[in-house]
């Protein structure tokens, strides 16, 4: 039995507990979510030693095979990713205990929502299944951003949707074009086909599909959602849009091109992700506002996962991946306790927090080191990775890369240096919830422990991108053939 | 299971448990701050407390000779901008790949 096929059931089981309690059980919202989350945790665990073993666990649903019946298939590469966007997810309702404080029901049912559409848009080994894992995730994301009410966040909300609904239509024309160039919807099916029957059509598709998923990883020029969206949501659905969506769209951009396609698409890749980077920085250099700081520096560590793909530097790409996601989680709990001290994610009118903060400024001083790729921290490890596989084929692109670690770093320190030390005048002890101090040490350790350990963890992600780049055990695996 | 700290992650703890040692003998507690020693810059006295450079004011000059201003500038959250970078996005996706994939 697989538990990890259990994972979308609990979360959609969630979904409808949290909405049918209301009076006086609406309290217990923010406990059923966390449960909802906490047995995923569990699930991903138990299967852990046989996907160690078996390297694959594939899942017919209904017993269906495919290339008829819809399956879910994990290996490690999606694995990581799942465990990813749950780790996320359970950062992102800590701080979202304290920030979400009107209707509670309405926002956990629409978050827990947006995470099963997640996990299942990781876990399916099918690309209309993973259409519609995207759609419920975009739903919930578009009712999410317009969640507050205010003016401004409708607003956004409206543009997001239209944007998004331009995306999904793309990726449903992509599915149109593949499915009628090669008869079948499954990825494994398609990864075997692909070589030996595809025709214009089925290029024009992969074009579609890639184009729609580089807007949910927010990939120039499809990134113009992720500033504005960002800025007018609660940081806990900003770290969710930040963290885990960028993971999913990343990761769903490498299966397609690496695992299923097959696609020789290093040049494009390597214009995307430099254009990413640099936009992401430069932009986070001019703006005075935290939260959009935070979105444009997202995209622009976007840009090197891309790079990484590009530069078939798989082992740095994924490493970069999940540091992106850790670095996210450290950032975005630091912001969401300035912002809620100083009541603005104004830059300008922060500041004072470097005395008697020693948690707080420690926390944010790992983060924005990781970010910028100090030695020993987790951002140089994979960082090097990135730039060691580009030097000497593409040494243009790994110089762009460098550079932007520069800029990263001068929007980092303005940032660090806005919040903490201008404005000497003692701003007073922030007020730090227990659960979030816990959970900016631990990540702040671990962004630690990953540079440090550079060695150890650069093997593993070489192993756990291996097992995405091995097509001809997907399709085996998969298809079920001996 | 075993962890391999390299030659140079254990320079870098080395030096790094040092500095803090340098840190711990060298740090001094002055009991006069700097604001009663009231400061003054072009005839204007200033108070280090308030002080505060502006988000703008940072970079300023990079900002300006690389026209960064410009990429500000086309972010105005302008939906048919977007759109239109996005369908430009998608052209030059599909071109790429059926140039070099077919």
């Amino acid at each position: 039995m697989a538990y990890l096929n259990l994972i979308v059931p609990v979360l959609l089981a969630a979904v409808f507990l949290i909405t049918i309690t209301s009076g006086r059980h609406r309290h217990y919202h923010l406990s059923i979510a966390y449960g909802g989350v906490l047995l995923s945790v569990m699930f991903l665990l138990l299967d852990l030693p046989r996907l160690i073993s078996d390297k694959i666990i594939v899942y017919y649903q209904l017993g269906w095979r495919p290339p008829l019946g819809i399956s879910f298939a994990v290996d490690l590469l999606n694995y990581t990713v799942l465990l990813l966007i749950i780790s996320v997810a359970v950062a992102s309702l800590a701080i979202s205990r304290t920030e979400i404080r009107e209707d509670k029901r309405e926002f956990y049912a629409l978050f827990m929502l947006l995470l099963l559409g997640l996990s299942g848009a990781a876990m399916t080994g099918d690309i209309f299944n993973l259409f519609v894992f995207f759609e419920i995730l975009s739903i919930a994301s578009y009712a999410l951003v317009s969640y507050t009410g205010r003016k401004k966040a409708i607003s956004s909300s409206i543009k997001y949707l239209i944007m998004g609904s331009f995306s999904t239509s793309l990726i449903l024309l992509g599915i149109v074009f593949v499915y009628g160039s090669l008869g079948t919807l499954n990825m494994a099916d398609i990864a075997s086909k692909i070589a030996l029957s595809s025709t214009t059509a089925t290029i024009i598709g992969f074009g579609f599909l890639i184009s729609g998923f580089m807007f949910k990883a927010a990939i120039a020029p499809f990134h113009a959602w992720k500033p504005s969206v960002i800025r007018h949501t609660p940081l806990s659905l900003g770290l969710m849009f930040t963290a885990s969506g960028t993971v999913i769209g990343l990761y769903t951009i490498f299966r397609l091109v690496v695992t299923v396609g097959n696609l020789n698409l290093s040049g494009m890749l390597i214009a995307l992700s430099s254009l990413t980077m640099v936009l992401g920085a430069v932009l986070a250099l001019q703006t005075k506002d935290l939260k959009k700081l935070l979105a444009y520096s997202a995209i622009s560590q976007t840009g090197y996962v891309l790079l990484g793909i590009g530069l078939s530097g798989y082992a740095g790409a994924v490493y970069h991946m999940v540091n992106l996601a850790i670095i996210d989680v450290l950032l975005f709990v630091v912001a969401y306790v300035v912002v809620k001290h100083f009541s603005t994610s104004n830059l300008d009118k922060m500041g004072g927090l470097g005395f008697g903060n020693p948690v707080l400024f420690v926390s944010a001083l790992v983060g924005v080191s990781a970010l910028s790729g100090f030695p020993m921290t987790n951002g140089f490890s994979s960082k090097l990775l990135i730039y060691l596989a580009g030097i000497d084929a593409f040494p243009i692109a790994t110089f762009v890369a460098m550079l932007v670690s520069v800029l990263t770093l001068a929007y980092s320190f303005k940032m660090l240096h806005l919040i903490f030390f201008s404005n000497r005048k003692d701003a007073g002890v922030v007020k730090i919830d227990d659960d979030l101090k816990v959970i900016m040490i631990l990540v702040a350790i671990l962004c630690v422990a990953l540079g440090v350990f550079q060695g150890y963890f650069t093997g593993l992600m070489g192993v756990i991108s291996g097992s995405g780049l091995d097509r001809e055990l997907y399709i085996k695996a998969v298809l079920s053939i001996v | 299971m075993y962890f391999v700290v390299d030659d140079w992650s254990f320079i870098f703890l080395l030096f790094s448990a040092l500095t803090y040692v340098f840190y711990l003998f060298a740090k001094t507690d002055s009991d006069v701050s700097l604001a009663s020693k009231k400061p003054y810059a072009c005839g204007l006295s200033i108070d280090p407390d308030k002080e505060k450079v502006p988000s703008p004011s940072f970079y300023k000059t990079v900002v300006s000779v690389f026209h960064m201003g410009a990429i500000k500038k086309m972010h105005k959250d302008d939906l048919s901008t977007y759109l239109l970078w996005m369908l430009s996005g998608v052209v030059f996706v599909s071109v790429y790949l059926l140039i070099f994939n077919f």
